[in-house]
């Protein structure tokens, strides 16, 4: 169902693109290959518990099973491979450790401030980017911060090439929103105590750009040990949503700093860069890579003890340290373990492993609801995270700040637990010992959830799926009483129309089209990027809504089968199969689907058979 | 086989595809699908 969606996802991460499609995409794959894990792979899977790198190699053999038979039977591709003439690959155990990095953290800012540190003016960073918690910049020393140029994350950018059918249709949610405070997810979880039904629940809808087959899959195993339904990436094990049969997960995104820019000074033959312990060699190699049409390319691809080299010049080249390369660190492992865990101790047990930031929920049927932070955070004592740094300076990381370090919460007073991708680090947080992040987007969606879950003594099920649904600005709370000192004569219709307005942006909404000089949206959909119903568009160019929460379930913890969820468009990668947009017009117009979980005795039908 | 591949079980197992196209597989036992009991405990 979804072997075209897994196969292009892994090609690309992989850096094979251009052995598909053409020549156009050798830029990408140079760039996804510059950003590969270069470590020792064997020290990496002997570091994995031998349960989990059975699990991945299982996991790889399953599709490897089944690209061998459409491979074998080509009647069984998927339309999109017969379209482009293109065969699925089979994947390689490594790969799962290979592929790991994903861009889209906070090295675009530091490039920024740096280049306005070139220009004297860093201090004016602050009017546009506010740092949370309240935090002055620290210029490193020994920083030349004009030895950084515009372009010194073009590599990143070209991570995201589209495909030829993404240009035809000009946007499929494949590259990023047009503006990164939009992306986030929602999700609370609420005590038995202030629910009607005397369970926990627990609410959760991640937003992504949107895209057709949907970017999660919904499956529900059962075995020994084992009852889990829930989804994530069709091409990664383990659940990111859903529930066990003793509790409910989820999650969002909690946006630690991982990346530093470092500013390599060359010796000159650019084999080695000085550090403050002197020169430090660069490994330096070829890569070929296969092209569809063409021939083959040469990729040099330049790595240091720091991490790969993204960018390079005469005398100067940068370097970019992300988490998610360092030794010991393959993403994702936590959503396998999840799965496996039994109470809350061992659910944080899993979250140990996990390497992107995220904000984990949980609610199980004994009641008890907690929230933890998780994912590699640096411990940074000589800077903090927000600039580039040299590297003869004494920049490195001191290990990483481990999670009883990091805010969690396990039934607190208040009843409930709200996460929303807002700062979420307690007033006495020790910020300067435990430098996790500076940057955090707006957190609209956060308050209002906070307002309507701290408004009500009981709560149901629907309220949550309602709340998901919230389309109460907190901008246009701050903002319309603002009018009131705008006096222009011409603008008076429209100042009045909007000091009326209910504050809810919805697609029907006078007011709002006023604003936005057309619908909300193409699809008619209501939200925008700072609702707790967050929906955004691709850009002015394209007026459809191109992403926001296309999978949201509410789950009633422990009367699983009272449990509600949506997955839009549907389960299937397949065009023209039922289940490939039979969510479609239930997700656009708000209603979800019942989620079973119980099921009759289990009935082993076909031993024997490999996956 | 999608369910299989996904989430990395392996041998005799029963897959039945409910009215929305989700996979509920079911597995019989295994050391591979006996890994609960290997969860480390903080």
């Amino acid at each position: 169902m979804r072997l075209w969606q897994m196969d292009i996802g892994h090609r690309r991460q992989l850096g094979r693109l251009a052995e598909a499609f053409g020549p156009e995409f050798v830029p990408s794959d140079i760039a996804s290959r510059t950003m590969h894990f270069r470590g020792d792979l064997a020290e990496e899977w002997a570091a994995l518990e031998p349960v989990v790198a059975d699990i991945l190699r299982t996991f790889v053999a399953g599709i490897n099973a089944r690209v061998r038979d459409v491979r074998a039977d080509p009647s069984l591709l998927p339309p999109e491979f017969r379209r482009l003439g293109v065969l699925p690959e089979e994947w390689s155990a490594d790969d799962m450790l290979i592929a790991r990095y994903q861009s889209g953290q906070n090295v675009q800012s530091e490039l920024r401030r740096a280049r306005l540190a070139a220009a004297g003016c860093v201090d004016s960073d602050a009017l546009t980017a506010r740092l949370e918690p309240a935090w002055q910049i620290q210029m490193p020393d020994g920083l030349d911060p004009s030895l950084l140029a515009a372009t010194d994350l073009a590599l990143l950018e070209r991570l995201s090439a589209r495909l030829p059918f993404e240009k035809a249709v000009g946007h499929t949610g494949l590259d990023q929103p047009p503006d990164d405070s939009t992306e986030g997810s929602n999700a609370w979880v609420i005590a038995p105590h202030l629910t009607d039904t005397g369970r926990a629940i627990l609410a959760n809808d991640p937003h992504l750009p949107f895209y057709v087959p949907s970017p999660r899959f919904t499956t529900h195993l059962r075995a020994p040990g084992l009852d889990v339904i829930g989804n994530g990436p069709a091409s990664r094990p383990g659940f990111q949503f859903g529930h066990t049969d003793r509790f409910a997960f989820g999650r969002t995104d909690f946006k630690i700093d991982q990346e530093d820019l470092y500013v390599l000074r060359l010796n000159d033959d650019a084999t080695a860069y000085r550090t403050a312990t002197g020169w430090q060699s660069i490994t330096r190699f070829t890569e070929t890579i296969a092209v569809r049409g063409g021939a083959p390319v040469a990729a040099a691809i330049a790595t240091t003890p720091l991490g790969p080299i993204i960018a390079e010049r005469p005398g100067v080249a940068i370097a970019l340290r992300a988490a998610s390369l360092l030794p010991g660190s393959p993403v994702g492992l936590e959503f396998v373990r999840l799965a496996l865990a039994t109470d809350w101790n061992s659910y944080r047990a899993a979250i140990r492993f996990a390497v992107w930031g995220s904000n984990y929920m949980y609610a199980a049927i004994d009641g008890n609801i907690g929230w933890q932070c998780g994912g590699r955070a640096p411990r940074r004592r000589h800077h903090d995270g927000l600039m580039p740094v040299p590297a003869e300076g004494p920049y490195d990381c001191d290990g990483l700040i481990p999670i009883d370090e990091l805010p969690h919460e396990y039934n607190p007073p208040r009843g409930w637990i709200a996460s929303a991708n807002q700062m979420p680090l307690p007033a006495d947080f020790p910020i300067n010992e435990r430098r996790v992040s500076f940057e955090y987007i707006i957190d609209d969606r956060y308050r209002r959830i906070v307002a309507v879950l701290s408004s009500r003594k009981q709560h149901t099920i629907t309220e949550s799926v309602d709340l998901q649904h919230d389309t109460y600005s907190m901008r246009a709370e701050a903002l319309v009483p603002l009018l009131q000192h705008i006096t222009a004569p011409e603008l008076a219709g429209a100042v009045v129309t909007l000091q009326s307005w209910n504050r809810h942006v919805d697609a029907d909404s006078h007011a709002v089209s006023g604003l936005a000089g057309a619908d909300v949206t193409g699809l008619g959909s209501s939200g925008d990027g700072a609702t707790v119903m967050a929906r955004w568009w691709a850009g002015p160019e394209n007026p459809n809504t191109s992403g926001g929460a296309s999978f949201a379930a509410v789950m009633d913890v422990g009367n699983w089968d009272a449990s509600l969820a949506i997955n839009g468009p549907g389960q299937s990668g397949i065009p023209g199969t039922p289940h490939y947009t039979d969510q479609y017009r239930d997700w656009i117009e708000g209603r979800y689907r019942i989620l079973p979980f119980s099921r009759p005795a289990p009935q082993v039908a076909n031993p024997g058979k490999p996956a | 086989m999608m369910g299989l591949c996904v989430h990395g079980l392996a041998g005799p197992i029963d897959i039945a595809f409910d009215d929305l196209g989700i996979p509920r597989i079911t597995a019989a036992p295994s050391p591979t699908r006996s890994m609960a009991k290997a969860m480390p405990q903080p």
